[in-house]
């Protein structure tokens, strides 16, 4: 009697199957080809940027290189070689900007750091990179550390709670979630992605003028030149209120300013 | 006979010895040095010529070279026959720096002479020729009266000037042109409190003072006080040998008035041995201004410039990395100390080598290059930077020239060994691979996203579910260990000895003793010997108990097994137990 509802209901059930199937396979199949479709294009501007790079034409190679950034995800590499062409192509400031950039991807790119350096004398500003949390940064690999604070946290906490239950007492519960904890707090402050997020480039050749209140006649504090990076504070409309390099706060116009960090 | 032989010898060796006399051209500076803005002369001469021509102007970047004068002289000495033309141009510095005039072509009749390249160094600032300076024609200035054969000048650019400092100097011995004669090599020069360069000799020159022309020796050299206060600088003089204007033997007039003429000036000279000497100069030395005196000041005073380069721009580890100074300008070459390195951490540093290139003869201008060997202790991406301080005797005050760090890569650690000749193994065939300077392709570090790990969803979703379990194992540990407590274990006893009294009310009569104990014993947690000892019982509740285990064990051990109880002693017997409970849990 089993054996013949169950020879009654299967092809329904086959049949529903099948349907949520196709609809997976169908599904998965897109999403393949969407990938496989968008892969070439990413590489080809990339590729394409770095042999118009190689060839001199640097113009170019600066727009595919952007190309490319819009749609793949950001890279510490790609964003160097984005300011390697722009260095070359006489344009220190767009050039300081992707080394920054690549820098906050990756904080232990040496090579980045050393022409970021190089660039910023170039245009005049300082580089300040004395920054403990910079420091930190640039010596070791903060997701490991986050990890490994993640790690020696959890443990820590169940340690404790199996203390709990076997009426056991363990001092080392407490030391592992105590480094677990500072782990955490260090990678995350030290995190460029985090410390960073404020920060506004000056790329306007003109540099950026200096305001002591929010209105474009009003007394200027001071002007920062190009390259200059400033950290904002609060934003009103298209007004930024923010501390200068030298520790001195003011507004200024948010034209002409890019985000460190790009907000797309 | 015999005089007109003698008079047609006399015009044989005239004109010989005017065709014999050589063509040439030269020019000389009135002073090697000057400030900008204060003109000197440039004179050129040509020997044995009535017309010449020479440019109006001379083009040098940095001059105005403009001709003013000309002169033509004829004059006889010792039969010798001299004719020459002076042209004086007006030269006036219109930059600091050291300047070369070209060669200036002079064409006479139809061949192109041309003079010596002259230096002229041109300092910045304040001018400072002072009123002994020759820079003018009226600044040298014979003795007063008649035309005088020979004197001697000494020519200081400054007169006051700060200890160490080096003052240029100029010995000048003028001889009138008519006279000729030897000179010596150099004039004797010395004094106490200041130590002077080794004399150079200048080309000699002509120059016309007070419409006289003179021909010029010069010897230059420098002059470095060593105390303050009135320093005087004393006479020096130059030993010659001239053949000064003499008279004719007897009679020997006698014949040109027979031709109807005059003797000629210069015919007849006769030697004399003179000494030449200039007159002292007190200059005012002043020491160091102590106002801004940084602390380790090099002693360098002058005006002065700096480049520097860094080389090589890699290092691998123990690979020094070397910083070349070069510090140019006029000062005090000789006394100056190297710069100094700022912001040194890092770097293992060595004495620099020094080296001077002098671009005249008393170094006093020139360029001096200092060597650093710097070798990085840890991983350094820019080297020191770089602090020259000078005084600047122009303006009195310390002047510093800073120079930023270099851009380097520098590897610490110790040298790497270099691989003996017999392990290099035979390089392959295969082509490194090109790429572009500016593509580290090998580059694959760093992150792939801007938000952070610990703000990404995964990161939290595993973080939520770890903290979730974890919430679970704790409630469940502290469940459990509330169950487990001292309280509940108590509150499980009482409901245990609760439920006990309530069944000692239907138990048989036989059963009754064993019960009411085993109840006594949960009550007093098994000790029955506690039982006598509860407080708060009375004698008869404490007796009630003692009898109950009596016939508990009377009930259990002896042949009487199975002893019922009265309803009576039932009765007692639990309302004691329900007392001791009471009592217990007080």
């Amino acid at each position: 009697m089993s054996g013949s509802v169950s020879l009654r209901s299967s092809p329904v059930l086959l049949l529903n199957m099948q349907n949520r199937n196709t609809i997976f396979l169908r599904s998965a199949i897109a999403t393949v080809l969407l990938l496989v479709a968008a892969s070439p294009a990413w590489s080809d501007d990339l590729s394409g940027a770095r042999l118009r790079a190689s060839n001199g034409d640097h113009a170019e190679a600066i727009r595919l290189f952007e190309r490319h950034l819009q749609t793949a995800r950001p890279s510490a590499s790609v964003y160097y070689e984005l300011g390697g062409a722009a260095k070359k192509s006489s344009n220190p400031a767009l050039a300081a900007l992707n080394f920054q950039r690549a820098l906050v991807l990756d904080p232990l790119f040496d090579l980045a750091r050393k022409d970021l350096v190089e660039t910023n004398l170039a245009l005049g500003v300082s580089s300040d990179l004395t920054d403990w949390k910079t420091g930190v940064a640039s010596k070791v690999p903060l997701n490991p550390i986050l990890l490994t604070g993640v790690v020696l946290f959890w443990l820590g906490l169940f340690i404790l709670v199996t203390g709990f239950h076997s009426r056991t007492r363990r001092f080392w519960d407490v030391g592992l979630i105590s480094i677990g904890a500072v782990l955490i707090a260090l990678a995350w402050v030290c995190d460029p992605r985090v410390n960073l997020i404020q920060q506004r480039f000056v790329m306007s050749p003109q540099g950026c003028e200096v305001f002591n209140t929010p209105v474009e006649n009003s007394e200027k504090v001071t002007k920062l030149p190009q390259g200059s990076v400033v950290t904002a504070i609060s934003e009103r409309g298209r007004w930024i209120y923010g501390q200068l390099p030298g520790g001195a706060r003011g507004w200024f116009l948010s034209e002409g300013l890019e985000s460190v960090i790009p907000t797309k | 006979m015999k005089m007109r032989v003698v008079i047609l010898w006399m015009g044989f060796l005239l004109a010989a010895s005017a065709i014999l006399q050589a063509q040439d051209a030269t020019a000389g500076l009135s002073s090697p040095s000057t400030s900008v803005g204060q003109p000197v002369e440039l004179v050129v001469t040509v020997r044995d010529s009535r017309n010449a021509e020479v440019p109006q102007t001379i083009d040098v970047a940095g001059l105005r070279i403009e001709l003013f004068g000309r002169a033509t002289r004829f004059e006889m000495n010792n039969f010798k026959v001299t004719s020459s033309l002076t042209y004086t141009y007006s030269v006036v510095p219109l930059n600091a720096g050291e300047f070369t005039i070209p060669p200036i072509e002079v064409k006479v009749d139809k061949k192109t002479l041309k003079t010596a390249p002259a230096r002229l160094s041109v300092m910045a600032g304040a001018p400072p020729r002072l009123p002994n300076a020759p820079s003018t024609r009226a600044d040298v200035q014979p003795p007063a009266g008649q035309v005088t054969p020979y004197f001697g000048d000494l020519l200081l650019s400054k007169k006051k000037a700060y200890v160490g400092e080096v003052v240029p100097a100029e010995l000048r011995y003028y001889f009138n042109s008519r006279i000729s004669g030897e000179v010596g090599d150099r004039p004797n020069f010395g004094g106490e409190g200041f130590t002077a360069q080794k004399l150079t000799h200048v080309p000699k020159r002509e120059q016309i003072v007070n419409g006289e022309n003179y021909v010029v020796f010069g010897f230059q050299t420098g002059i470095t006080p060593v105390k303050f206060g009135a320093l005087e600088i004393p006479a020096s003089s130059l030993e010659a040998r001239l053949q000064v204007p003499g008279s004719p033997p007897p009679g020997f007039a006698d014949i040109f008035q027979q031709f109807g003429g005059a003797l000629p000036p210069g015919m007849f000279t006769n030697s004399r041995d003179v000494s030449i000497e200039t007159k002292p100069v007190t200059i005012e030395v002043v020491s160091l201004p102590k106002e801004g005196k940084p602390e380790n000041f090099s002693g360098a005073i002058g005006k002065f410039n700096m480049e520097a380069s860094a080389n090589p721009k890699k290092a691998e580890p123990g690979e020094p990395v070397t910083i070349k100074v070069l510090v140019s300008g006029q000062g005090n070459f000789d006394a100056m100390g190297a710069p100094e390195l700022t912001a040194d951490e890092g770097w293992r540093s060595y004495p620099p080598t020094e080296k001077f290139d002098p671009t005249d003869a008393i170094h006093f201008s020139g360029t001096k290059t200092f060597e650093f060997v710097l070798i990085a202790k840890q991983e350094r991406y820019q080297t020191p930077g770089l602090k020259f301080t000078y005084l600047d005797p122009a303006t009195g005050k310390y002047e510093s020239l800073t120079h930023p760090p270099f851009v380097v890569e520098a590897k610490a650690g110790e040298v790497m060994p270099t691989p003996s000749p017999v392990a290099i193994p035979v390089p392959s065939e295969t082509p490194k691979p090109v790429m572009s300077p500016i593509m580290p392709l090998s580059h694959v570090g760093g992150e792939s996203s801007w938000i952070p790990l610990f703000k990404r969803p995964v990161f939290l979703w595993i973080n939520l579910y770890v903290a979730f379990i974890w919430g679970v194992a704790l409630i469940y540990t502290l469940v459990k260990k509330f169950t487990r407590s001292k309280y509940m274990r108590a509150r499980a006893e009482a409901s245990r000895v609760r439920i006990a009294i309530a069944e000692l009310a239907t138990c048989e009569d036989a059963a009754f003793y064993e019960l009411a104990s085993g109840c006594l014993a949960s009550i007093v947690g098994g000790d029955l010997e506690m039982a006598g000892q509860i407080s708060g019982l009375t004698d008869a509740e404490k007796e009630v108990l003692r009898v109950l285990q009596e016939r508990a064990a009377e009930s259990k051990y002896s042949s009487k097994a199975g002893v019922k109880a009265t309803s009576d002693e039932r009765e007692r017997i639990t309302q004691v137990l329900a007392r001791v409970v009471t009592q217990y849990a007080k």
